[in-house]
Formats: structure tokens, sequence, C-alpha cells
């Protein structure tokens, strides 16, 4: 065994995380720093926002400065960090010498474009939380952190190539979310919203560990080399292994929220403050499915991907009839939002069904499509929102077209994209994913999910509709406008511009995602 | 697996028995914290898996100690979450004289 180097290069590979933690060590130390004054007032709030957006601005920029550099170099990928190699013991006595090497993490094209997202939904969010904690009176100088270092898990999870690494950065990405899920500690619902999220992300953290647990006792590694060399080499079928894979995939469909793991999120969505649902919905959503798409086309490849293809076909059904189902009679567009949440990780599951090299193209697409839906979406609700209701109704949202035209039709093309409409993202996104499971010869599946969508056209026009076509009931709660804060204007401009820009040409943006093949072994 | 010692194959039974004890617990249990402890358990459970794997794989030729390094970095794991999940259900507390998962029903639908 040769002794592992790592290089101040290859950690200069790890720029947008180191970039991020730093900003984090940052705020944390300026606002013990602050507290030292005699007046002992933590961080304003600006100089939080500011340092906080500096940091995601910088990381954004050294993600694409990581992106130019691939590209000159003509590589897969910049680096393999924290490098593993040897024969899984199990294989058999023969071979002794290493034949299999490969890094704990990797910087490719794939995780270099998954920090880049993340860096953008970062930067939005940031810009979501600050009136939202002005109007909240809610002065939190811990909030940028813990959103900031969710976010440097979120990156080390599209770069993580083993299951132990996934482990960790799943609960780097957790933890400061449970607590921000509580944010303000005196709503109830908030509160409600934490503790639900805490007990059931840790529930599938335990099915997640207790397979890769499985996995190591099968294979001897928890790396995705060497599962894949040992489904290619291994002579018997290993059901340790075959158990180990399926709590693992249980543990990320928790927190995908696939039916039947999906309970939590329609509690979790309505009841954490706006801005962490945002955070929620686009971030997370695009992390783990970046995960869980390495898994899937690193590990998976050389086994019997029948049985694979099968059981995702299965939870992706599940998952898009029961998120659809739900979601039509819902009042509050929090919960709405959330349960169309659940069928959307449907449709993006049956593009990881397919399991096609292709499939990170669409699948990508398709995250940067909702992503941006969700974020202008939820933008509008915490402005909408009455004070200390955080949420909006159906009903009392009629009219809205008149007394608030713009930001009705902002949520009526956020809706419109959700619900894969043409001449928005949300369309090409899905057209991408539905032709790749053509392709793979899922016709059943496809012929499912196109009548799934639409029937979810029905619960995102009836709040069009609401807004545009129907009188107010006499008596209903109207909504107070209040002046917009410039930051949520910012906010639904660039994601509304950017939905339907790149639904109309979206070339550039599937050009990009087609050079983000993953690194392979 | 058939030249697994006794040590080996006993401890994965009881890891085994321990993370059914602990998913049962935590679908049966009502109360925050002793949901929580059967997470707990859930976790050493997989620890004690982590450990008795790495004495199977042990072997003169390849004398790796992966699984008992990986156990170390579950328990940092469990603490972190012990640490963030007490002070969830601690907070709550405060607000209310018990605390039920039952109870915690104000978003529902």
């Amino acid at each position: 065994m040769s002794q592992p180097v790592i290089t101040l290069q290859q950690i200069s590979y790890l720029g947008p995380v180191l970039v991020i933690v730093l900003t984090v060590l940052v705020l944390l130390m300026t606002d013990v720093i602050c507290r030292l004054r005699p007046s002992r007032q933590g961080l304003s709030l600006l100089t939080g926002f500011g340092v906080a957006l500096g940091g995601s601005i910088v990381a954004l920029v050294y993600s694409i400065f990581l992106w130019h550099r691939l590209t000159v170099l003509k590589v897969g990928k910049l680096a393999e960090l924290f490098p593993v190699n040897g024969p899984p013991r199990s294989v058999s006595a023969m071979e002794t010498s290493p034949v299999w090497s490969s890094g704990t993490l990797v910087v490719d094209y794939f995780a270099v474009f998954v920090c880049l997202l993340v860096c953008g939904v970062l930067i939005l969010v940031c810009f979501n939380f600050k009136p939202y904690l002005r109007i909240n009176k809610l002065h939190r100088s811990e909030l940028f952190p813990l959103l900031l270092l969710s976010a440097s898990g979120m990156m080390l999870l599209s770069m993580s190539r083993d299951l132990l690494s996934t482990f960790i950065s799943i609960e780097i990405v957790s933890l400061p979310l449970y607590v921000l899920c509580g944010l303000n500690e005196r709503s109830r619902a908030n509160q409600e919203s934490s503790l639900k999220y805490f007990l059931l992300g840790a529930f599938g953290s335990g099915f997640f560990i207790y397979g890769a647990s499985l996995v190591y006792g099968a294979v001897g590694h928890m790396n995705y080399a060497a599962i894949a060399y040992f489904a290619k080499h291994s002579l018997e079928s290993s059901s340790i292994l075959m158990i180990g894979l399926a709590l693992v995939g249980a543990g990320l469909a928790f927190k995908l929220a696939l039916v039947p793991f999906h309970a939590w999120v329609p509690d979790v969505y309505q009841g954490a403050p706006t801005p962490v649902t945002a955070f929620m919905a686009a971030g997370v959503k695009l992390a783990v499915f970046a995960a869980a798409l390495r898994l899937v086309l690193e590990a998976f490849p050389l086994m019997d991907l029948s049985f694979w293809r099968g059981s995702i076909s299965l939870l992706a059904a599940l998952s898009m009839v029961v998120g659809n189902l739900l979601a039509l009679h819902q009042m509050s567009a929090k919960r709405l939002l959330a349960y169309s949440a659940i069928a959307h990780t449907g449709y993006i599951a049956v593009g990881l069904a397919s399991g096609l090299s292709t499939s990170a193209t669409s699948i990508l697409i398709y995250l940067v499509g909702y992503a941006l839906a969700g974020l202008g979406a939820f933008t509008l609700i915490s402005y909408l929102a009455p004070d200390g209701q955080d949420d909006i109704y159906l009903d009392e949202m009629h009219e809205l077209s008149k007394r608030a035209p713009v930001s009705a039709l902002a949520f009526a093309i956020l809706m419109l994209s959700m619900a894969g409409f043409p001449l928005t993202l949300g369309f090409v996104g899905k057209l991408m994913v539905f032709s790749d499971a053509w392709r793979a010869g899922l016709y059943g599946l496809v012929i499912f999910a196109v009548l799934n969508s639409v029937i979810s056209v029905y619960y995102y026009l009836r709040f069009i509709l609401a807004m545009y076509m129907q009188p107010k009931a006499p008596g209903a709660a109207e909504l107070v406008l209040k002046r917009m804060p410039g930051t949520y204007i910012l906010t639904g401009i660039i994601t509304v511009v950017l939905t339907l820009l790149l639904g109309v040409i979206p070339h550039m943006l599937i050009a990009w995602a087609q050079s983000c093949q993953l690194a392979g072994l | 697996m058939s030249d697994m010692s006794v040590v080996v194959s006993n401890s994965l039974f009881l890891s085994a028995v321990l993370f059914t004890i602990g998913v049962l617990g935590v679908m049966i249990r009502r109360h925050p914290v002793i949901i929580f402890m059967c997470i707990e358990l859930m976790l050493n459970a997989a620890n004690l898996a982590l450990v008795a794997f790495n004495d199977y794989h042990y072997s003169k030729a390849w004398p790796a100690l992966d699984g008992q390094v990986y156990a170390f970095m579950v328990i940092a794991i469990a603490a972190a979450e012990v640490a963030v999940g007490l002070a969830i259900i601690v907070a709550l507390f405060k607000r209310r004289e018990r605390v039920d998962v039952d109870e915690i029903n104000l978003l529902r639908g």
C-alpha cells in the first residue's frame, strides 16, 4: 500500500467548500467579538447578510474557475482526494494485489456543476432571508453560518464517492437544517416542524448507516469503485450486499421524500420558515439527487440492473401518484408545494430509474428548473403572507391579479413551469427526463408519469384561476399588500427571467449539463 | 460466509437484533426522547456491525482497520445528532408541560 499524499493543489480543488467553511468561521468569530462590546449586541443582520453573500459569491466564482480549468485541461476530473485502493477481501484469495483505486471525494464536471448550482441557490436564499428576518423581527446571528454550513455539506455530497463520506455529508446538510427549521422559538409551527424533521431525518440516517455497514461487510470497503468491482468479480451473488444497498436506498429515499418515506414532508415544509422551506426544496433535493445519481451510476452499473430499476420505478410511481392526489385539495400554498415536491421527486426518480449515462444531464436540468420555480414561488409566498402567518391560503388569493398584477403574473409563470408547460424550463426538464426513460425502455412508467403531470396541472391551475378569474367571496380575508423588499424583487426577477429564458432557449444549459459526465471509475 | 468465527456471527446477530429493536421503538414509542434513544440504538447497531465485519475482513495480507475507523466516525456523527436533537426537544419542553408526539399535531392535512 502506498502512502496517500495530498498535495496543496488537490486541496485547492475543494475551493468552493473551503471558501464557504471559512466564511462560516469568520461569521462566528466576528459575532463572538461583537458580543464583547459593552452593548453586547451580536453581529448585525446587515453585516451577517453581507459577509454570507460575499462568501457565496466568491464560492460561485471559484466554481466557475474550476469549471474553466476542467475545460482547459481537457480532463474528466481534477482530483481524487483521499484515495483508497486494494482488493475487496471477499472476492477471492487469488487476487492480492491492489487492482482498483478510487478517491473518497472526486472533483469532476458533475461535482463542479452541482457546486455552481448550490452557490446559486445559496445566494438567492440569502436574498430571501434578509427581509424575512427583518419583517419577523428575528435577530439571529447564527442563521447565516448554519445556512452556509448546510450548503458546504451539499457541495461535499456531490463529490462523495464513498458511502461513509456520503453519510457524513448528508449529516452536514441535515443537522444545520434541523435547527434552521426551528428558527423562531416563538412559533409553535416552527418548533413542530423542527422536531418532526429531526426525528424522521435521524431515522433515515439510521437506515443509511446500517445499510452501509452491511455493504462494508460484504465488500470490505464502502467505496463505490469497490462495490462495482465486487459486483463484477464476485462469483456468488451476495444477499448481504443487496440488503445493505436496499437499506442505503431507503435512507436516501427518506431524505428525498419518496413515498413511502415521505410522511415528514408536508408538515416540515409547511411549518418551517418560508426561506428555509425554499432552501430545502431547492438545495437539499439537488444535493441528495446528486448523491443518488453517483451511487446509481457508479456503483450499480455492473449489477443486475433490472432489480434496481424495478424498485426505483415502483417508488417513483408511488411518489407521483400519492403526491399528486394529496395535493389536489390543499388550501395552503406551502402545503401544496410540499405535496407537489413529493410528486416532483417521483418524476426525477423516473430519470434515476433509467440509469443511462445521459441521466445525469436530464436530471440536472430538471433540478435547475424545479429549484428556480420553487425558490421564486416561496419568495412570493413569504412576500404575500400576512404577518405572523408565514403562509398563504387559496381563498386569500382571489382577485390578486387586480391588486398585485406583477406578483400574480410571476406566481402564475412559476406554477406553469412546475406543471411543465412548454416555453418554461420545467417543460424542458420533464421532456428530457421522460425521453431518457423512454430510451431505456421504461414505456409504462413514462406513460404513467405523463398522466400524472396532467393531473398535476389541475392543482397548479387552481391557484392561477383563483388569482385571475374568481371574484372574492364576501367576508373572505384579504391580503394586506406591503411594499415589496428589494431583495425579494431581485429573487423574483432572477427566477422568472431564467425560467422563461432557459425554457425558450435551453441550448446553452443543455450543452453545459451535457458535459457534466461523471468521471467514471 | 461459512468461515465466519462464532464471535463475529454472534455480534452480527446482536447488531441485527439491536437494529430491529431500534426501528420498532421509533415506530411504537410516543415520547421524543425515547424515540431518539431508539434512533441511537440503530446507529450503535451499525457500529457493532462495522467492528464485527472489520474482524471478519482482517487478515495478515490486508491488515486494514477500516471498519473500526468508520465506527469512530459514526460515533462522532451520533454525538453531533445528540447535541442538536436534545436542544430541539428541550426547546419544546420549555413551552409545554408534556411532550408527546401525538400532541404535536398543529400541522396536519
